[in-house]
C-alpha cells in the first residue's frame, strides 16, 4: 500500500484528503474504506431503505471525488462530507418528489400517533422505530441526535427554515419516546 | 422518564448503532471510479480529435487559396522564392505573438502543421 511518501494504510485523514484532492484515486479507496461504514450507516438512518442507502453512499463518495478541489480547509472534510451525503439524499428526494410534498407548509405532515400494535412491532429497535417517523422527522432526528448537529447546522444543510427544522425534531423525538417506551413495556 | 433523559438514550442508542460491514463495498466503488475516469479520459480524447480535426479543416479552407497562389506565384527575383519567404516572415510573425503570451505553443505548432500539410496537399495537386 506504498506511495511515494505516504503509507496508505497508516496515513492520518488529512494526508489521505489532500492526496485525494491531487487525485489519487488509491487515497481516496482507503478513504472510502475508513469512512464507508458511517456514510452508509448516515444514509441507512436518513432514508430508512439498505439497498438505497447503499446506492446513495455510493453516489455521495462519487459525489465528493468529483467536488474535493472545492474543500479550502482539510480540517472541515468531516463536516463536508457530510453535507455532501445530506445533499446527496435530498437531491434523490428531490427527483422522487416524496419528501418535499410532506414538507409542504400548506400540507404539513400528518402526526402519526402510534397505535399499540405499531408499538409492539416497533419492538425497542431504534431503526424499526425510525421506520415510523415521516422523512423529514427521520432526517432531521438522525442529523440531530445521531450525528450531533445543531438546529441551524440542520437548517443550512438542508436548507429548510429553523422552525421547521424544530419541529421535526421535536415531534420526531416525540415519537421515538412514544414508540420505544411503549415496546419497552 | 424525562424527555431529556431519553434524549440522552437517544443518542446513546445512536452511537451504539454498528456500522454496516463493507462486504465488497470499497472495492466495487473504486472499481467504478476506475472505470469512470477511464471513460472520461476517453470522452476527452475524441472530443480533442474532433475538435483538431475541425480546425484542420477550417484552416485547409482559409490556407488553401492563398497556397495556391503563392504556388502559382512567379517572383520577379530570379532565384528568390517568394512563399518562402512569406513563410519564414509568417512564422517570425508568430513567434512574437507566442513569447508575448497572444497564443499558445500548442495552436502555433497545430496551425503550422496543418498549414504545411495544405500548402504540401495543394502542390502535389
Amino acid at each position: 500500500m506504498a506511495r511515494a511518501g505516504i503509507d496508505l494504510a497508516q496515513a492520518e485523514e488529512g494526508a489521505l484528503v489532500l492526496a485525494v484532492k491531487a487525485r489519487d484515486q488509491r487515497a481516496f479507496a482507503e478513504l472510502v474504506r475508513r469512512r464507508q461504514g458511517w456514510m452508509r450507516a448516515l444514509m441507512r438512518r436518513m432514508c430508512g431503505n439498505a439497498a438505497l442507502a447503499d446506492d446513495l453512499a455510493q453516489e455521495a463518495f462519487m459525489k465528493a471525488w468529483d467536488k474535493i478541489a472545492g474543500l479550502e480547509q482539510v480540517a472541515a472534510f468531516s463536516g463536508w462530507l457530510r453535507r455532501v451525503a445530506v445533499t446527496t439524499y435530498l437531491m434523490d428526494k428531490r427527483r422522487s418528489q416524496a419528501v418535499f410534498e410532506e414538507l409542504d407548509e400548506r400540507n404539513p405532515p400528518h402526526d402519526e400517533q402510534p397505535s399499540p400494535a405499531n408499538a409492539a412491532m416497533a419492538k425497542l429497535d431504534l431503526e424499526r422505530a425510525l421506520a415510523h417517523l415521516t422523512a423529514p422527522e427521520r432526517l432531521c432526528v438522525s442529523l440531530n441526535h445521531g450525528e450531533g448537529m445543531s438546529h441551524g447546522e440542520i437548517s443550512d444543510s438542508t436548507g429548510l427554515p429553523l422552525g421547521t427544522v424544530k419541529s421535526h425534531v421535536s415531534r420526531g423525538t416525540e415519537k421515538l419516546q412514544r414508540l420505544m417506551t411503549a415496546a419497552a413495556a | 422518564m424525562t424527555m431529556s433523559e431519553f434524549e440522552v438514550d437517544l443518542r446513546n442508542a445512536f452511537a451504539a448503532q454498528e456500522a454496516p460491514a463493507d462486504n465488497g463495498f470499497s472495492r466495487a466503488l473504486a472499481r467504478k471510479l476506475a472505470r469512470r475516469e477511464s471513460n472520461r479520459w476517453h470522452v476527452l480524447a475524441f472530443a480533442l480529435a474532433i475538435i483538431l480535426a475541425a480546425g484542420f479543416s477550417g484552416l485547409g479552407m482559409i490556407w488553401s487559396p492563398i497556397a495556391s497562389a503563392l504556388a502559382s506565384y512567379q517572383s520577379p527575383f530570379v532565384g528568390f522564392d517568394l512563399s518562402a519567404a512569406f513563410d519564414v516572415a509568417a512564422w517570425s510573425l508568430a513567434q512574437v505573438f507566442v513569447s508575448l503570451g497572444k497564443i499558445s505553443p500548442f495552436v502555433l505548432v497545430v496551425a503550422a502543421t496543418s498549414a504545411g500539410a495544405v500548402a504540401y496537399a495543394a502542390q502535389s495537386d
